[in-house]
């Protein structure tokens, strides 16, 4: 069971929306969802807390929390019922809490994939080349009659850095390589492995 | 055959028996193919030449040592250009060494360990084929695939993002690097789908290979 937890001051900041109806809420989830692409103007935050009768940093306060539901909850893969929850258990009213869901449920997708950015990646796989070529003599020996297989192999770093590795092999080598890496991937579907990804959610 | 005149000269000197005796060409002969030891650690061949054995010969010092250096370069023609007895002989004939010194010679490029014909036949070929994988391991070639370790991980979380629950492989090529004693590491991740690709291709590389042993 997934929860957002809340500390004491974003509890109390919770308790202050109640005093506001739910289009503008809406407005707060719009600007907010805006706010974390781009900071807000002070100017149009003076405005806006002006026309709310409600000092700007209060009203910075109140859309700074619901930005921090929205990245969080795309954090946490958190779903709706667990959400909606999180927020009346900390005393938030039914309308207004389904208009935060709704936005954070718009907004998931598109935060995750900014998240999936920020991932440690490793050098990744991505592409295969090979050649056969029979080697009939160096300098130092003639009259050779060898094969060997070229391997050129694409790699990824995820940060748009390409590399390339060019490595050979012998035939041997090649029939090893390629057992153990199929075995590699008979492993998935092992019972033990089967049994791990079913229980971990 | 490319040999320099330098060991043209110091082995028209050896072929001289009043230079050489046929006893000392013997022992020489023998000292310089017994060099050729394999390590039977590295798998490789290290050739070792102890020089103080060198001293128990009648033959001047620099003598001795063009003497050496020429059969060495010597040797070394003879298993690049891949020559049979019958050509080794005609060459050393042609240089001028006695019928002793060629048989000599002879019976230790191909090694007689055993008198059984059999043997000799099997055998003929052991100390040459030794030098030429000697001569082969000097060439140039891109780093050498020679073992593979695998991992497979399941990502729980990160700090950035929760749930994640996908597997991951961690792939770590062992490469020999020629030059290097010490073998390097090629690592890299991949999913599961980019493995079967991988291995895909990596099966095309081995039918083929064994399509052209048929042939």
């Amino acid at each position: 069971m997934v929860q957002l937890h809340f500390n004491d001051r974003q509890k109390e900041t919770i308790i202050f929306l109640n005093s506001f109806d739910d289009s503008i809420i809406g407005e707060f989830c719009r600007i907010s969802t805006e706010s974390i692409h781009k900071e807000i103007n002070s100017k149009t935050l003076n405005n806006a807390a002006a026309k709310l009768n409600i000092p700007p940093m209060q009203l910075k306060e109140m859309l700074d929390l619901i930005a921090w539901i929205i990245i969080e909850g795309a954090r946490l893969s958190i779903n709706e019922k667990e959400l909606q929850e999180s927020m009346i258990i900390v005393g938030l009213k039914n309308e207004l809490a389904n208009v935060i869901v709704a936005s954070v449920m718009n907004n998931m997708h598109l935060l995750q994939n900014y998240m999936s950015n920020m991932r440690i990646n490793t050098l990744s796989y991505n592409n295969l080349e090979w050649r056969l070529d029979v080697k009939l003599a160096t300098r130092s020996v003639l009259e050779l009659l060898e094969p060997e297989v070229i391997l050129k192999f694409d790699f990824d770093d995820g940060k748009n850095k390409k590399e390339v590795k060019i490595l050979q092999t012998d035939v041997v080598n090649l029939n090893n390589l390629t057992n153990n890496l199929e075995e590699a991937l008979n492993e998935i579907k092992s019972n033990h492995c089967r049994r791990v990804f079913r229980n971990i959610v | 055959m490319e040999i320099n005149s330098k060991s043209v000269a110091a082995l028209k000197y050896a072929a001289n028996d009043e230079n050489l005796s046929t006893q000392s060409f013997e022992a020489l002969i023998k000292l310089i193919f017994d060099s050729f030891i394999v390590d039977l650690k590295v798998g490789k061949l290290v050739p070792k030449l102890e020089t103080k054995n060198l001293d128990t010969f009648d033959v001047p010092k620099v003598e001795l040592k063009e003497i050496s250096a020429s059969f060495y370069t010597l040797i070394a023609e003879f298993a690049r250009h891949n020559f049979d007895t019958v050509s080794v002989s005609t060459f050393l004939e042609d240089t001028g060494f006695s019928n002793e010194k060629i048989n000599i010679f002879s019976q230790f490029y191909l090694v007689i360990f055993f008198f059984l014909i059999i043997f000799f036949l099997k055998l003929q070929k052991e100390k040459r084929e030794i030098i030429r994988l000697f001569l082969s391991s000097t060439t140039a070639s891109f780093p050498h695939v020679v073992d593979v370790n695998w991992r497979l991980d399941y990502i729980v979380k990160e700090n950035n993002l929760e749930r994640i629950n996908e597997p991951v492989y961690l792939i770590e090529l062992k490469v020999e690097k020629s030059g290097e004693t010490e073998l390097s590491k090629v690592q890299f991740s991949c999913t599961v789908e980019q493995l079967q690709d991988l291995v895909f291709k990596l099966k095309e590389a081995s039918k083929s290979v064994e399509r052209l042993a048929q042939i």
